[in-house]
């Protein structure tokens, strides 16, 4: 079915000037073939039946065009949200910027622009596609494609700070970054991803999808934080192929915008993979966010734990999906997921499913889910203790998603977490 | 639940272990020829005497039928059905009267007989004590026990049929209003073609003496069976409703396709139990009941409460979600279920609560069993409309697997549009596992009763809602369904 | 200081209190007892401002600045930063906030509401730590989660280390000896001793007279199906520890 987003995407393919080579192109050949043999999602599908596209679909976006020098004001951004002790990767409308001069790389972690590969490793490949459709989309107009790699053995202690930059401009852009990254044995990386759309509210639509995957024993922290305006959509995609004994530990702060997707894929495909997972969605305003988790356990013994917090104010709304599946051959499989939503508004609305798949009878699977307000007893508590009404909410729903922050690996990704909670939560959640 | 100490016969012997409801009876039938259309619906219309509007409802609902899609969404798989190559009406041929039989004594011995043998005698001198008995035989009531009883506090209990002749504004007033005819593919096929069924009306503040049951029983073959049941509580009434069904053993599928709707006024209260044994199909999966049913209750006045309780442990696919709509202020949805599922079966079933009232209350407890290669999914949906202030929604729902080649799949949704309701849910899954077996063995527990003691234990919320009769047949019922699938 | 007069009060439409009086002067101790159900809960969260009672009739007056203030109209947290502070008999629990971040916030709200400079964090947590080790509270609680895993005599240290934070001039301590061994009922009954001074009215709510062996009152008031049947000095204490309530309540005659 045809859409002013669908043509856009279409028209994007054809445009001229932009030069085709190597496993780029390939990546964005097979993209497109994904897009037109499967559209748009319709309202209809079940993984998109609580967030509407209607409103996108009906918009028009162009390529935005690649910035050089940065606007002043975008450099004043960078300097916000980057911390001297990360090594910074910044993109800005899916084009590799180097503030500042280009820094060498840490030792045993490489970064190549895949338009100078002959092939993407085949490591890629061992995972299946995803199944979001706008990773196709994504996949099909990737401005730029990049392959982060950490060495067999390499553990790095400062975390590589990926900043996605959407510029903000008077006409709607639309951009797309995807990133490759590769984890190999015993190698140990943090890895902070941002996204950023500023402004004041003009349309504008950006993907980025990250493929990753863990070899033998390899651990990964990684952080996704996403903040988008009242313009801006935002979807996203983070596939992650765990091997065997492999550990990831991840944690979105998601601050919603128009419309705001993340799309995780979670495949442990190894023995003892083990895979933590936190999401936090704290939304106000008409702002939206849709969380949508499929972990697939497809090796013995592998270990889940899925943690994820909303708070809900103004007329927000949230959406989380949250599917675990425990492959026939995947015994000992423990896996858990907790879902709690505070609503703090009348008009605040969430639509919450978790669900399980099991194909297996040695597994020992929960899950959980509540949604609720704030208890009246507690801000009866607070509020005889002298702190104003209001005050006492903040620190209730900062209460609330605290056993998660502070659940996150201690250091500088956790410093990060709460800092983008910080600046890019709703302001009367600030405690 | 006793544990039963009797020597454990061999493990062969359980899994040999036929279906006990199996057996055909000859009767001989009125059938239609196979196929859906107009003029199949004007005659079963006619056949029963209906009346114009009754007619226009079942012309519209076939219309409303071929619009819509059979729905695929459940984690169901089957062949497409050619709805054209079953028939839609079968009744049991009268030895008196060109009627559907009434009175006892116009009733065919051999179907007498039968339901006999299902344990379900209806004759005066037999029948069971306590509970009031709607023999359903393939498209047509047989027999309604305690009438004079029933009838002495005013509570109406008889066929679809009986009512719409006796009680045609009754009928006419709450039909469809809980399950429009255009609800899904399913509804709309059984609102066309329905046969018959029970009707109940429990007048306002009466508490039922007896509690009221139907008994479904398929017998012809390459037949449809669609039944439909109505059942009213008026303002401060109490009913507890109990329904039964079983099937012969054949080698093609049969759809079953029911409508079950109920409508609870200001402080009635609705317990509708469920044990459901339909033929479930060989081990290869063979044959079975289609079992496509829609049940819906509506708690339309405030204070009013309806829970479901069911036993699903037969039929090859199961296709079933028994919900409450809260709409009256307080009111209170109970979904009460154990769905067992072994060889080949396939079951999706689960509920919906609709919460529209004030300080509405809905509880869901839903336990799947798998077993063999069987496929068990719970699905859900619990929403809150922004009206429903202080609603309360409690759910868990817990999968027992037992073997490796089974799965279980959880399916819940929760829309939440009012803060000041409180959400939760809570599932999980565990195993019967040999050591577990072996452990209450070496106590000096049998095989059946080790298995029987965790059945139990696994199921006894459910298993307490059932009506104490119910709950016995309901544990025998599973473990005879289970045997075998414990190494 | 604080002067209620005919106050009725019901919770979920059943009324609870019916007409009850009592003024408290500044300086003073008094005990409110009474047999279960008599309305002292209450009382206590009717003073604190609990949403969940509603006043049907009566005034509850409380002189601030040398004015009488009526405490009713005000909010639960205004209340508080007028001086009136509530132990709660069931400490609230809040999981995911720290001891010091809710103490230094009602701190602090105070200090603003009086027009004193806020606290910043270091002198605060100085100052909590001196408390503490007043109280005999071990430093870790601090840092944990307000009420959180604590144990019954855990909470109700808290609810003592918080009102020696907050210094308030009425306290209502409700049922504070409930559940507390004996070692730790002379330990805080002790702490309670030492926060008393002259410009401060102390209310407690208690079954036994076991409390008051520790913290003497000045005025005993028995109060019985939502009104105070009698007062009278700590001679009435112990003998109601002695007798019970029968031979009060048949003077009473209720």
């Amino acid at each position: 079915m045809g859409s002013p987003l669908l043509d856009s995407i279409q028209a994007a393919w054809s445009l001229p000037g932009r030069d085709a080579s190597g496993a780029w192109d390939r990546e964005r050949r097979t993209g497109r073939d994904l897009v037109a043999a499967r559209g748009l999602p319709q309202k209809s599908e079940e993984a998109w039946r609580h967030t509407s596209l209607a409103d996108l679909a009906a918009q028009s976006f162009i390529p935005a065009p690649p910035q050089a020098p940065l606007p002043a004001a975008l450099v004043d951004r960078l300097t916000e949200i980057l911390d001297a002790g990360d090594f910074p990767l910044v993109f800005v409308d899916g084009f590799l910027h180097l503030p500042g001069g280009s820094r060498a790389l840490p030792a045993g972690f490489h970064a190549k622009d895949l338009r100078g590969e002959a092939i993407l490793p085949p490591v890629f490949q061992q995972a299946p596609d995803s199944r979001e459709p706008f990773e196709a989309v994504n996949r099909s107009l990737c401005d730029s494609a990049w392959l982060l790699t950490v060495d067999e053995g390499v553990r790095l202690e400062a975390p590589i700070h990926v900043v996605n930059l959407h510029s903000p401009a008077a006409a709607a852009r639309m951009s797309h970054g995807r990133l490759y990254l590769r984890l190999g044995r015993g190698a140990s990386l943090r890895f902070l991803s941002s996204h950023l759309a500023p402004g004041a509210g003009a349309p504008s639509f950006a993907t980025h999808a990250v493929r990753a995957f863990q070899d033998t024993e390899s651990r990964l922290e990684f952080l996704h934080a996403s903040a988008g305006n009242p313009g801006h959509s935002g979807v996203q995609t983070i596939s992650v192929h765990q091997k065997a004994k492999s550990f990831l530990d991840f944690t979105a702060v998601c601050a919603g915008g128009l419309l705001s997707r993340l799309s995780l894929e979670h495949l442990l495909d190894g023995e003892g993979a083990e895979a933590r997972l936190r999401g936090l969605y704290p939304l106000d305003g008409a702002k939206h966010n849709d969380i949508h988790v499929h972990l697939r356990h497809a090796a013995p013994d592998g270990k889940s734990r899925q943690t994820f917090r909303g708070v809900l104010d103004g007329k927000s709304r949230a959406v989380f999906t949250g599917k675990v599946t425990v492959d026939k051959g995947a015994h000992g499989t423990d896996a858990g997921q907790s879902n709690r939503t505070l609503l703090l508004s009348p008009d605040a609305r969430v639509d919450a499913r978790p669900q399980l798949e099991i194909y297996n009878d040695d597994v020992k699977c929960a899950h959980g889910a509540t949604t609720g307000q704030l208890r009246e007893e507690e801000l009866f508590y607070l509020t005889s203790r002298g702190i104003p009404r209001e005050q006492a909410r903040a620190l209730l729903a900062a209460g609330f998603v605290e056993d998660l922050l502070g659940a996150i690996p201690e250091g500088r990704l956790r410093l990060h977490a709460r800092a983008w909670l910080a600046q890019h939560g709703p302001s009367a959640q600030k405690a | 639940m006793e544990i039963t100490s009797a020597p454990r016969p061999a493990h062969q012997d359980f899994l040999e272990k036929e279906y006990q409801y199996g057996f055909t009876s000859d009767i001989e039938s009125e059938t239609v020829p196979k196929g859906l259309n107009e003029e199949i619906v004007r005659f079963i219309s006619k056949k029963k005497n209906e009346p114009d509007w009754l007619l226009e409802f079942r012309l519209k609902a076939l219309a409303r039928f071929s619009t819509l899609a059979e729905p695929r969404w459940a984690a169901v798989s089957y062949p497409r059905i050619d709805f054209q190559d079953i028939r839609y009406w079968s009744s049991p041929k009268a030895k008196k009267k060109e009627d559907a039989p009434g009175k006892i004594d116009e009733v065919d011995p051999d179907l007498l007989a039968t339901f006999e043998k299902l344990g379900i005698p209806l004759s005066e001198q037999k029948r069971l004590t306590g509970v009031a008995v709607d023999a359903v035989f393939d498209s047509v009531s047989v027999h309604t026990t305690h009438q004079k009883e029933l009838e002495a506090v005013g509570v109406i209990f008889c066929s679809f049929s009986e009512a719409v002749e006796k009680h045609p504004d009754l009928v006419r007033k709450y039909l469809a209003t809980v399950v429009p005819a255009g609800d899904n593919f399913y509804a709309a096929l059984n609102s066309a073609v329905f046969s018959d069924g029970s009707f109940c009306y429990i007048p306002k503040g009466v508490r039922c003496p007896l509690d009221l049951s139907t008994y479904f029983r398929i017998n012809a073959s390459e037949t449809g069976q669609f039944e439909r049941t109505l059942l009213i509580a008026d303002e401060g009434s109490f009913v507890n409703y109990l329904e039964g069904c079983t099937a012969p053993m054949r080698d093609e599928n049969q759809l079953h396709a029911a409508v079950v709707e109920l409508v609870a006024l200001k402080g009635a209260t609705i317990n509708y139990s469920t044990v459901q044994n339909w033929y479930a199909g060989d081990k290869a999966g063979k044959g079975g009941i289609y079992n496509f049913v829609t049940k819906r209750g509506k708690c339309a006045g405030e204070r009013s409460k309806i829970s479901w309780t069911q036993v699903e442990a037969g039929s090859s696919i199961t296709w079933k979600y028994p919900s409450v709509i809260l709409q009256g202020d307080h009111s209170v949805g109970e979904f009460y279920s154990v769905a067992l599922t072994n060889n080949r079966m396939q079951a999706d079933t689960g509920t919906k609560m609709i919460h529209v009232g004030k300080h509405t209350t809905s509880t869901i407890v839903s336990k799947g069993i798998s077993a063999g290669d069987s496929s068990n999914a719970y699905r859900g949906l619990v929403r809150i409309l922004p009206g429903a202030a202080g609603a309360r929604n409690y759910t868990q729902c817990d999968s027992l697997l037992v073997g490796d080649r089974c799965s279980a799949h959880t399916f819940p949704t929760v829309e939440v549009q009012n803060p000041s309701s409180v959400v939760e849910h809570e599932a999980s899954t565990s195993k019967i596992s040999a050591g577990q077996v072996f452990y209450l063995q070496s106590r000096g527990l049998d095989l059946e009763g080790a298995l029987s003691l965790l059945l139990h234990g696994f199921c006894k919320e459910v298993f307490k809602k059932l009506p104490l009769e119910f709950s016995v047949e309901a544990v025998k019922l599973l473990e005879m369904k289970l045997e075998g699938s414990v190494g | 200081m604080l002067e209620i007069k005919d106050l009725h009060v019901e919770t979920g439409g059943v009324p609870i209190l019916k007409g009850l009086d009592l003024t408290v002067k500044a300086g003073t101790v008094h005990a409110v007892m009474g047999p279960n159900g008599s309305g002292k809960s209450t009382l206590s969260k009717v003073v604190a401002g609990d949403p969940e009672y509603a006043v049907t009739q009566g005034t509850v007056t409380l002189e601030i600045n040398g004015r009488p203030k009526n405490l009713l109209d005000m909010s639960p947290d205004e209340r508080a930063r007028a001086g009136v502070f509530l132990g709660f008999q069931y400490p609230v629990e809040i999981p995911g906030i720290s001891n010091t971040v809710f103490l230094r916030t009602a701190f602090n709200a105070i200090c603003k509401a009086q027009g004193i400079p806020e606290m910043d964090e270091a002198k605060f947590d100085a100052l909590l730590a001196e408390k503490m080790a007043r109280i005999g509270m071990k430093s870790d609680f601090a840092g944990r989660a307000v009420n959180v895993d604590f144990s019954g005599g855990e909470k109700k240290r808290n609810e003592i280390l918080q009102m020696a934070v907050l210094g308030p001039r009425l306290a209502f301590l409700d049922e504070t000896d409930s559940g507390l061994d004996v070692d730790s009922l002379r330990s805080i009954g002790d702490s309670i001793t030492r926060l008393k001074h002259p410009g401060m009215a102390l209310v407690l709510i208690t079954h036994y007279q076991r409390l008051l062996d520790y913290v003497k009152p000045d005025v005993i008031h028995v109060l019985v199906q939502g009104r105070i049947v009698k007062s009278g000095g700590p001679e009435l204490a112990l003998e109601i520890e002695k007798n019970g309530y029968d031979r009060i309540l048949q003077a009473a005659g209720v």
